[in-house]
């Protein structure tokens, strides 16, 4: 009995150093839209913006958070500022041009 | 004495397993906004990594305003993190050297534009900052 105890705590602690860690939780396609698409992420949760597909030439992708403009993607350039994360809890604003598709990953933030 | 070495071999496979994990802290983004001049690096903000942490940059931004050229370079801590300039062996093909990771200390954020004279860039970066189990 005691050393199961002790087995017990010890793998207790284990898993407390494992704190913090991304875990998988689902995968979103969102819409940016010319005059914002606002969404909040949720508590617990941080968003991984892998790819946006753009619809036409001359398109572009942009993140308003925290009053700050992030310019993601634009036609003119094949480069874009992707991955692009974004923390829990927070809400943001997706611009682009019409039709454009927002390719997510979610993450719940193991306490 | 069975019993202890027992809890000690257990002890040290847990200690090992925690040993220099990186654990997810937060998400780092910031935005930069400024007027450069030809070829020439400008600075637009220092990124510190506090002690006991990590920064991974997943990607930069990097967007002359009013239309003009894409075309020019940034350096993180000396490191280009993006780059389409004629100082690429590439010529002007695009380049992007991320992820890029930085350990503790603090590292210089700079964009030069290929050939335009005070041109607007907006650049950015967003990166996650790790724990350093130890």
């Amino acid at each position: 009995m005691k050393k199961l105890l002790v087995i017990f705590a010890l793998v207790c602690s284990n898993i407390v150093w494992s704190q913090g860690n991304l875990q998988f939780n689902q995968v979103l396609i969102l819409d940016a839209t010319p005059t914002g698409n606002a969404i909040t992420v949720p508590a617990g949760k941080v968003w991984k913006i892998e790819s946006v597909a753009l619809s036409s030439n001359n398109a572009y992708f942009q993140i308003n958070w925290g009053g700050t403009s992030y310019f993601v993607l634009n036609n003119s350039s094949p480069y874009a500022n992707l991955p692009f994360w974004l923390p829990s809890n927070e809400s943001v604003s997706l611009v682009g041009s019409a039709n454009a598709k927002v390719s997510i990953i979610e993450f719940n933030v193991v306490p | 004495m069975k019993n202890l070495l027992f809890i000690l071999a257990v002890a040290f496979s847990t200690v090992s397993f925690g040993q220099g994990n990186l654990q997810f802290n937060q998400v780092v983004n910031q935005a930069f906004s400024s007027s450069v001049t030809t070829a020439t690096y400008t600075t637009l903000a220092t990124i510190i990594v506090p002690a006991g942490k990590v920064l991974k940059i997943e990607s930069v931004g990097f967007y002359p305003n009013n239309g003009n050229a894409v075309e020019g370079v940034v350096l993180i801590g000396g490191h280009v993190a993006f780059s389409k300039s004629t100082l690429n062996t590439a010529g002007l093909s695009e380049v992007s050297n991320c992820p890029i990771w930085l350990s503790e200390g603090s590292y210089t954020f700079q964009v030069r534009h290929e050939w335009g004279s005070n041109i607007n860039i907006r650049s950015s970066y967003s990166a996650i900052e790790f724990n350093v189990v130890p």
